[in-house]
């Protein structure tokens, strides 16, 4: 399922792209899954098709889905990240909530330990 | 002799009972009793009823179309006899293609909202989502058999005296027509491939539509859309079973005649076999597919106004409501 929210300040191409990389990342779409049609998801999302070929061009780019005439966009397999990595989000997550931390917080500490290479 | 027209005549009836159960079946899922728990909320009954109003509106204009389509055929065919019956033969098919662009190209969901917050699935839909397997070949066997037969006839064919292949011989002194000879059977290949084109069309056009923004709606949609599957299926099946009926009653009733021949010697038909018993195989397959091709018709029909069950109960309470507003 695809959210996509006016009234988030994020550009809704960017709503669009970050929810698919993380469906995809996080294994609730799995490899060789089968993506709707750019004018089936733009239909449904009241979004200008050209705004769905660009993420679907952009996932293409990051390597998280194949695109061909004959099969349509599809998941690339093993794009899931491991169990481990999930289990050591998920303790992550917990011990920052415990510390009432936003996800925006949180975010930005993972990047600027991320950057310091710790 | 009578046996010729008591099996017509049985079979009519049973599609007039078919036809009949099915409108009552469509009329009590249309009017059924709200079950605790399954109505819209009042905020969302106007998307439920909008839905509702432009598939039925299409639809409507789709059977108004079809029936356009075979008004104007049929008239062309009555006023030009030097055509044949040409016209009236592609009259089915060229009116199941009408109706078929109308459902394709009139838009039967509201627009997608453009503001606040819209979800959508990520399960692709396809044209054949929609119904069972099976279903969708039934249209791909009457496209074969009428092509199939067409070709037959084609090469079974002969010149009549206007220089057209028409007619059929069974021997250089007995010939018959109108058989469905190149004279028709080339108009009725084009118009079965342009009857098959319809239908991919419509089928996919109707999986590709936009789902309401509203994820309450997804069963009322989901059965709007299987419904609206079946309708184009039975459709497209019926329209070429009719036809496919009709030139093999034709082909069947001039190859009986072609296999009959005056004998002065016993005073009788003589019957050349086995073209005599082909002919009739002929006529009463014809008649058969000819009455299944109509039954489908009418089903599609019955489909294209009658109301999905789920649509039909989550719009009743408002009905009720603007029931005893009434009163």
């Amino acid at each position: 399922m695809i959210v996509i929210d006016d009234q988030d300040p994020t550009p809704t191409f960017e709503q669009l792209r970050s929810q698919l990389a993380d469906q995809i990342r996080t294994g609730v779409l799995p490899g060789a899954t089968r993506l709707p049609s750019v004018r089936q998801l733009a239909g449904d999302l009241g979004l200008a098709p050209g705004t769905v070929a660009r993420a679907y061009a952009t996932l293409e780019s990051e390597g998280l889905v194949e695109s061909s005439r004959a099969s349509g966009t599809r998941v690339r397999e093993d794009q899931a990240v491991t169990d481990a990595t999930r289990l050591a989000a998920r303790r992550f997550v917990r011990a920052l909530r415990e510390q009432a931390v936003s996800v925006d917080d949180a975010i930005s500490a993972v990047r600027a330990e991320w950057a310091a290479g710790s | 002799m009578t046996l010729t027209w008591v099996v017509p005549l049985a079979l009519l009836i049973v599609v007039a009972v078919v036809t009949l159960q099915q409108l009552r079946r469509s009329y009590r899922g249309a009017t059924a009793v709200t079950p605790a728990g399954t109505s819209l909320s009042n905020e969302r009954q106007p998307e439920a009823r909008s839905v509702l109003l432009l598939t039925r509106s299409r639809n409507l204009l789709a059977v108004g179309a079809a029936i356009g389509v075979g008004v104007i055929g049929f008239s062309v065919s009555a006023g030009r006899p030097d055509l044949y019956g040409l016209p009236a033969m592609l009259t089915p098919g060229v009116a199941a293609i009408a109706a078929l662009l109308v459902v394709s190209l009139v838009r039967a969901a509201p627009s997608a909202r453009r503001d606040g917050v819209r979800s959508a699935d990520l399960t692709p839909r396809r044209p054949w989502s929609y119904g069972p397997r099976w279903a969708f070949t039934l249209p791909l066997v009457g496209a074969g058999a009428v092509l199939a037969f067409a070709v037959v006839t084609g090469l079974t064919s002969s010149r009549s005296q206007d220089g057209h292949w028409r007619s059929i011989s069974v021997r250089p002194e007995s010939s018959a027509g109108p058989y469905p000879g190149w004279y028709y059977a080339v108009p009725l290949m084009a118009v079965t491939v342009l009857l098959v084109g319809a239908t991919l069309f419509a089928l996919g056009r109707n999986a590709s539509a936009p789902r309401p923004s509203d994820t309450l709606l997804d069963t009322a949609d989901r059965q709007a859309r299987a419904r609206t599957t079946q309708m184009i299926m039975k459709l497209s099946s019926g329209a070429m079973f009719s036809y496919f009926g009709g030139v093999l009653f034709f082909a069947g009733v001039t190859t009986r005649n072609a296999a009959r021949a005056w004998d002065p010697l016993t005073s009788g038909f003589e019957r050349l076999q086995p073209y005599f018993a082909i002919g009739l195989v002929e006529l009463f397959a014809g008649l058969a597919f000819g009455l299944l091709g109509l039954v489908l018709v009418l089903l599609s029909v019955v489909d294209a106004l009658g109301l999905p069950p789920s649509l039909a109960r989550s719009i009743a309470p408002a009905r009720a409501d603007a029931n005893r507003l009434r009163r």
